[in-house]
């Protein structure tokens, strides 16, 4: 309803009243082209930096899930054939186990045979004064009694020949009397056939 | 009625907003999704191994008699005690000749918690089973006595491993002392 009126008096004198009889509405807004533009970018942005890597991560996640259920599938057969042939995989570590420790069992007697026929075959009058084999360790610790000081040359050379014999260490020797003593160490290769 | 000036400033903030929101849901589902396929990758892995152990089992195993475990534990017996341990070893000597306890100072002693070097064997198995060390000194003059002490000790059921020896060599006929360490096992309780 047309509700704004003015009155007053013309340049005559005259009395009049205005009314204006358009109807108030407000000026409609200007439509603002950012807002399309902002939303095109988030749905672009969007496509490129979370769908398509997120279609190619759905590829890898139902690809892993497939093989998963494959796995679980041959595991879960493979332990029925294990019940059904009741094969107790405790029982047998514990055999293996077994069978690795008594591996341990050096062949100390061979060892100190080997020795002794080192010592002898370097110097005919050589001695073995005493003997320890350590199977920790896998050293033989052996003090050596020779006629002459060259002749342990010979020992290692001897000692480096046998089978069991990793390595040969000989410090220089000490006379004794008209003898020469050493206290050769000897790694033991337990794994020599 | 703002300046064209501050709405271009903030249409680049709202733009710079979306990007960055973008970015950051981009990184936390990317992200999600990543750690669900590495664990289930993981699990993979985890099923592969039990997997390639099965059928390693199967085809070791499938054609031979498994020993019971009775049968086992006559090498690694399952309870210790001391006394009966140390009478079993008295028993092994007196069946080498070695018997004399006075005469030839004999002394048998046992070593509950052994220790070895790391990266041993030895110790590898003494972590996973009770290790026991037994200690036997004497005096000969023979030392193929202690030779075939460790050969006796090694042909017996239960699992005794030398772990080391030591003598001096009898030149004529003087009694020297012998020194053997054997190690031995016990399942531990469960």
């Amino acid at each position: 309803m047309p509700s704004r009126k003015y009155q007053g008096k013309n340049r005559e004198g005259s009395d009049f009243i205005h009314v204006d009889l358009l109807p108030e509405m407000k000026r409609p807004r200007q439509f603002n082209v950012n807002i399309i533009f902002i939303v095109l970018i988030a749905v672009s942005l969007s496509w490129l930096l979370i769908y398509l890597p997120l279609n190619d991560r759905q590829s890898d996640l139902d690809s892993a899930y497939e093989s998963q259920n494959d796995l679980q599938s041959r595991v879960e057969l493979t332990d029925d054939i294990i019940a059904t042939y009741r094969l107790d995989p405790e029982r047998i570590d514990f055999m293996n186990d077994i069978e690795s420790i008594r591996a341990l069992q050096g062949g100390y007697g061979d060892y100190e045979d080997g020795v002794s026929a080192a010592v002898l075959s370097a110097d005919s009058s050589g001695r073995l004064l005493d003997f320890n084999y350590n199977a920790v360790t896998g050293e033989i610790e052996a003090t050596v009694s020779l006629t002459r000081s060259l002749y342990f040359s010979d020992l290692e050379i001897e000692l480096l020949e046998a089978e069991f014999v990793d390595y040969v260490d000989i410090p220089a020797s000490e006379p004794d009397g008209a003898r020469h003593v050493s206290q050769v160490v000897i790694g033991v290769d337990d794994d020599a056939e | 009625m703002l300046s064209k000036r501050l709405n271009d400033i903030i249409f680049a903030s709202i733009i710079m907003l979306v990007v960055i929101a973008v970015f950051i849901a981009r990184f936390f589902i990317l992200g999600l999704f990543d750690d669900r396929i590495e664990r289930i990758e993981e699990e993979n892995t985890r099923l592969e191994d039990q997997l390639a152990e099965n059928q390693q089992l199967i085809r070791d195993y499938r054609d031979e008699a498994l020993p019971s475990q009775a049968e086992l534990h006559r090498y690694i017996p399952s309870s210790y005690a001391e006394d009966r341990l140390l009478y079993y070893v008295y028993a092994q000597l007196e069946l080498n000749d070695i018997q004399d306890v006075a005469e030839r100072s004999l002394s048998v002693d046992i070593h509950d918690d052994p220790t070895y070097p790391e990266n041993t064997d030895f110790r590898t198995y003494a972590d996973q089973y009770d290790a026991k060390r037994v200690y036997i000194a004497f005096e000969t003059d023979d030392t193929s006595e202690a030779r075939d002490l460790v050969t006796h000790m090694q042909d017996l059921d239960q699992l005794f491993i030398l772990q080391n020896v030591r003598y001096d060599i009898p030149r004529g006929g003087e009694r020297v002392e012998v020194e053997i360490n054997f190690t031995t096992f016990y399942h531990p309780a469960d």
